[in-house]
């Protein structure tokens, strides 16, 4: 019978409780929410759906994907991007949109499964893009939920309904996220590859005040810097390097075997100029660091910086030997080190002329 | 050299005054119209003429249709440009030649400006990962920390000293002492390295005149010569190099100024060093051998690189306190070195240096220019 064979998940690290929340707004509407997970200023939809199939990915070949199903209740078109970041072929993934988006996905998921032993991966994602002001905000959440349905799987009951779920309780309303997070919870571990001890990972949760709430949420466009006048890179220009940008993929030279990342035009080695992707291991150690303040952020980051302090960034040295300077993320920018264990995450990096460039950053491992 | 700071002022402006400094400080008198070249260093002042700015500088310093173009390499603009100008000479091709240097950056507004900052990093890599020039060499001050244990007063020690010489030198953009205290108690830049470990953003221009040999002695009777010039470049982001406490362009381009002059480095007796940052000073005192691989911090602490030490550095100031206006910054240099070795530097005089060396470093090292010169 049609249904899942595994799964994944991804929740913010950061929480606010209702109670913070209520004393500090001065209102909460949201029953039986008694704290919510909060996205990270680098974090949306994408990158969420992002880190949930890659958990799910971990385990699974990717040639099982046949189909990449992104779904979310907001007016976000990233199937395409979702995938390339997976290093699935974007002509595989579809867009699935609206307030039942998620079930709509695993439903269409399932029905052609079992009809022409299609193998989907669902991806339903997540975060608030309300005014914070209003009340409309108060039970929103955040998080993304993978699962790959095929022809034999765990067969989708329909799942307790999110007002009743007990995960609602801890996570807030996920949208398109919340059926498919509460079903995996009443899976059965032993069936399903991949982690889905939800219920674990909220343990180890940091809880935030609600001013700094406030500053990870983005608004909806940069003050200032959409228009480069000095140093710029082109979209094509980022883009053409979206495969060592998005997935940390490398090249090896054909004739030396000497690996580079980022890319060059020729080898460092033996000068050849012929190549083979080499996706590298995703871990690294801080080899040198900073912490940006005031003053010292490109225009690029000003935004962000105002908004949510000093940040990070380090060279890090991949443990496949070459090194790489990058923004660190997850992490209280006073306490890295040099020596410092992290992997790979990927994230928004920056906002211009309308589009959000992603990439990859580096969180404590 | 036009005086140096937040002036307010034009850069044809600036590059003229430059200009006629040096041509009216020639000792037998010399005749603008027998330039053969110029080479001008510059960024690009912020925008306001990216193209053909050499011809509107040189234009307005009424030298029309002299053959004159742009030179750029970040920072080492003009310590390229004034390279260019001695191989011209070298080569024959050109018996008087005119090498200088120009920026404008204080009249950008705040966000142009933070758009201009760091353009010459890694756009690509590095300056997408959140970084302008401070957070570079912040990387490269905790690496130096975490392989030689070296100090923040360290760094500070090198800020007091360039800030007790730039008190002296009336073209200077900052000419205020400052204590180790104050130093230490600035505000936090680009972890380690807080705001008086950082130049500032600075309008001014430089000019230099080089002669060939054999008709130097008609403009002068005491001309300073060049003995050797070196040049090297690297990678261009620091995540690329090898060793993030070495300057391999700092290294190449000094053995090879070293080579041409037939000195060591024990042989200089003053040296202008590129010290955009503090820890950017300690690097180059290391690079260009005047002290050991991780010793270099010891040297401003103890006295050694003060006006008075054994091997006085950066005695107009440096770029930390005198300034640094990027493409004005090699030829300005030159014009300190020129100075105190012909005795001429006033109340910042070093006592008779006879060998003076400039080192001027592109963005964090990508590339160098080194110069060495003597009686």
């Amino acid at each position: 019978m049609a249904g899942i064979v595994a799964a994944g998940f991804y929740i913010p690290r950061s929480a606010i409780t209702s109670e913070a929340y209520r004393k500090a707004a001065g209102h909460f509407s949201g029953d039986g929410i008694a704290e919510k997970s909060v996205a990270e200023f680098d974090e949306d939809e994408i990158t969420m759906a992002v880190a949930a199939g890659d958990r799910l990915l971990a385990d699974v070949n990717l040639g099982m994907v046949h189909v990449l199903a992104f779904a979310t209740s907001n007016s976000v078109t990233g199937a395409a991007l979702v995938a390339e970041a997976l290093g699935i072929d974007p002509a595989k993934a579809r867009d699935v949109r609206g307030a039942d988006a998620g079930e709509m996905a695993l439903a269409g998921a399932i029905e052609i499964a079992s009809r022409d032993e299609i193998q989907t991966l669902v991806i339903a994602a997540e975060a608030p893009r309300s005014d914070p002001s209003t009340t409309e905000e108060d039970p929103l959440g955040a998080g993304a939920v993978a699962l790959l349905v095929t022809s034999e799987g765990v067969p989708w009951s329909g799942g307790p309904g999110p007002s009743q779920s007990a995960i609602r309780r801890k996570v807030g309303d996920v949208g398109a996220a919340s059926v498919l997070l509460s079903f995996l919870t009443t899976l059965e571990p032993s069936k399903i590859t991949g982690d889905i001890d939800v219920t674990g990972a909220l343990k180890s949760r940091e809880y935030v005040t609600y001013e700094r709430y406030l500053a990870m949420r983005r608004r909806a466009s940069p003050r200032g810097t959409e228009y480069s006048q000095g140093a710029y890179v082109s979209l094509p220009a980022y883009l053409s390097e979206k495969k060592a940008r998005y997935r940390l993929v490398g090249e090896a030279c054909t004739e030396c075997k000497r690996v580079h990342f980022p890319p060059r035009e020729a080898c460092l080695g033996c000068g050849a100029r012929s190549w083979v992707d080499i996706p590298l291991k995703r871990t690294g150690t801080v080899y040198a660091n900073t912490v940006i303040g005031k003053g010292a952020a490109p225009s690029e980051f000003l935004e962000q910086q105002l908004a949510t302090g000093d940040y990070a960034t380090a060279v890090v040295e991949l443990d496949d030997g070459p090194r790489i300077t990058a923004m660190l993320t997850d992490v209280e920018p006073a306490a890295v080190r040099i020596g410092m264990r992290v992997r790979m995450v990927f994230r928004r990096i920056y906002a211009q002329e309308g589009f959000v460039r992603y990439g990859f950053k580096f969180a404590p491992a | 050299m036009s005086p140096f700071g937040d002036l307010g002022r034009t850069a044809k402006n600036l590059f003229a005054e430059a200009f006629f400094e040096a041509v009216d400080s020639v000792d037998k008198g010399l005749d603008p119209s027998n330039i053969r070249e110029a080479y001008i260093g510059s960024m690009g002042f912020g925008g306001g003429q990216i193209g053909n700015a050499a011809a509107l500088l040189t234009e307005h310093a009424r030298m029309l249709h002299v053959p004159t173009r742009k030179v750029e390499n970040a920072c080492a603009s003009s310590g390229y440009a004034f390279r260019d100008a001695y191989l011209a000479v070298k080569s024959g091709a050109a018996d008087l030649v005119l090498a200088g240097g120009v920026e404008v950056m204080n009249d950008l507004s705040d966000v142009r400006k933070r758009f201009w900052l760091g353009v010459s990093g890694d756009t690509e890599w590095e300056r997408l990962a959140g970084l302008t020039f401070p957070g570079v060499y912040a990387m490269m001050a905790s690496r130096h920390m975490h392989e030689y244990g070296t100090t923040p007063e360290q760094l500070a020690a090198v800020a007091v000293k360039n800030h007790a010489n730039g008190a002296r030198n009336p073209k200077a953009q900052f000419r205020k002492e400052i204590t180790m205290e104050k130093a230490l108690a600035s505000p936090m830049v680009a972890h380690p390295l807080r705001l008086y470990d950082c130049c500032g953003t600075t309008d001014g221009a430089a000019c230099v005149i080089l002669a060939a040999k054999e008709v130097a002695r008609k403009y002068t009777d005491t001309p300073v010569w060049v003995l050797g010039s070196g040049a090297a470049s690297d990678h261009l982001a620091v995540h690329d190099r090898e060793s993030m406490t070495r300057l391999e362009a700092t290294v190449r381009a000094a053995h090879a100024a070293m080579r041409g002059a037939d000195l060591t480095a024990k042989d200089v007796d003053i040296a202008e060093v590129h010290d955009c940052f503090t820890i950017a000073e300690i690097l180059a005192v290391e690079d260009l051998g005047f002290a050991k691989k991780g010793e270099g911090g010891r040297l401003a602490v103890e006295g050694t690189t003060a006006r008075g030490g054994e091997l006085p550095v950066n005695p107009s100031g440096g770029l930390k306190a005198k300034g640094h206006p990027l493409g004005a910054t090699g030829a300005a240099q030159v014009y300190e070195v020129f100075l105190q070795l012909r005795g001429e530097a006033g109340d910042r005089q070093v006592p008779s240096p006879e060998i003076g060396l400039t080192h001027n470093v592109g963005g964090s090292g990508a590339t160098c220019a080194v110069h060495v010169f003597g009686p």
